[in-house]
């Protein structure tokens, strides 16, 4: 990819408590990647020891962008996406469009959400002070978006990590029971649901 | 950049479409956008030297040839 797609937004500054500028672009970058080795695993590895020690666990703190973005590149079934504020990468996120299909739709197909992370400076979990809100919602609001673009009706469908099944049940998306050949809940957003949360899009999200 | 080309199908390729435009409820750019998606994903897992199986209720699998 040569040309990097982009339009603006903005996210949450929960330190200035007020709205700042930030670009959702397609594709993930030699520069993201170089913020991910060189920013958010420092960053995981210092955190790692003080929340054993409360009993946390990062649970992505082992996914390899590198590997990820490189595996996915130039497919045209997944989608790359990253938001950045002052060309900081805030958040990464993976989608699929082709091998999955819906639970709650009889087989049609969906934007499955393969990887979605946020920068460990703007989670709750690692730090009393994170930087940025809105980061994963944004990210998740552009899988629905590309769902509606794609002829699929704003249908998502994800597996969540136990630290994330909060964050999605407060979303509306519905809970499955874990099957026997998986070890994370499947959650899928409903078309219904995904038209109240775009139009609350357009009337200006909850910080 | 988008372009629009012209897709010839006989009456049954054109019937097949159709018939999988009403079950996924798509129109037929979008499914043919999907056959394509598909197609180089499956393709692409090929060429690693991947091998692609369909698996039934009770675990048979059944490797699928493509040629």
């Amino acid at each position: 990819m040569n040309q990097r797609e982009c339009y603006s937004i903005e996210v949450y500054d929960k330190k200035g408590a007020n709205l700042v500028d930030a670009v959702i672009c397609k594709g993930i970058f030699d520069n993201n990647l170089d913020d991910y080795v060189h920013k958010w695993l420092p960053m995981f590895e210092d955190s790692k020891l003080r929340l054993k020690k409360q009993g946390v666990i990062i649970e992505d703190a082992h996914w390899d962008w590198n590997m990820k973005a490189t595996r996915t590149e130039g497919i045209l079934a997944y989608d790359q996406y990253v938001i950045e504020v002052n060309e900081e990468t805030q958040g990464m996120m993976i989608t699929e469009s082709t091998l999955r299909t819906s639970k709650l739709e009889n087989g049609k197909p969906l934007i499955y959400i393969e990887y979605l992370a946020i920068a460990p400076w703007n989670r709750k979990s690692i730090t009393k002070t994170p930087q940025y809100g809105l980061v994963g919602k944004m990210l998740f609001f552009q899988a629905v978006g590309d769902s509606v673009e794609k002829g699929f009706k704003g249908r998502v469908g994800l597996q969540s990590l136990p630290g994330a099944i909060k964050w999605y049940e407060h979303l509306e998306l519905i809970k499955f029971d874990i099957e026997p050949s998986e070890n994370m809940h499947y959650f899928e957003l409903s078309e219904s649901t995904a038209l109240k949360l775009l139009s609350e899009l357009k009337g200006g999200l909850d910080v | 950049m988008k372009k629009t080309v012209t897709l010839n199908l006989n009456m049954k390729e054109l019937s097949v479409l159709e018939n999988l435009c009403s079950k996924k409820s798509l129109n037929k750019t979008a499914l043919l956008k999907q056959a394509l998606y598909l197609y180089q994903l499956v393709h692409e897992k090929l060429e690693m030297g991947n091998k692609l199986y369909f698996e039934n209720d009770l675990k048979d699998k059944s490797e699928i040839i493509i040629l």
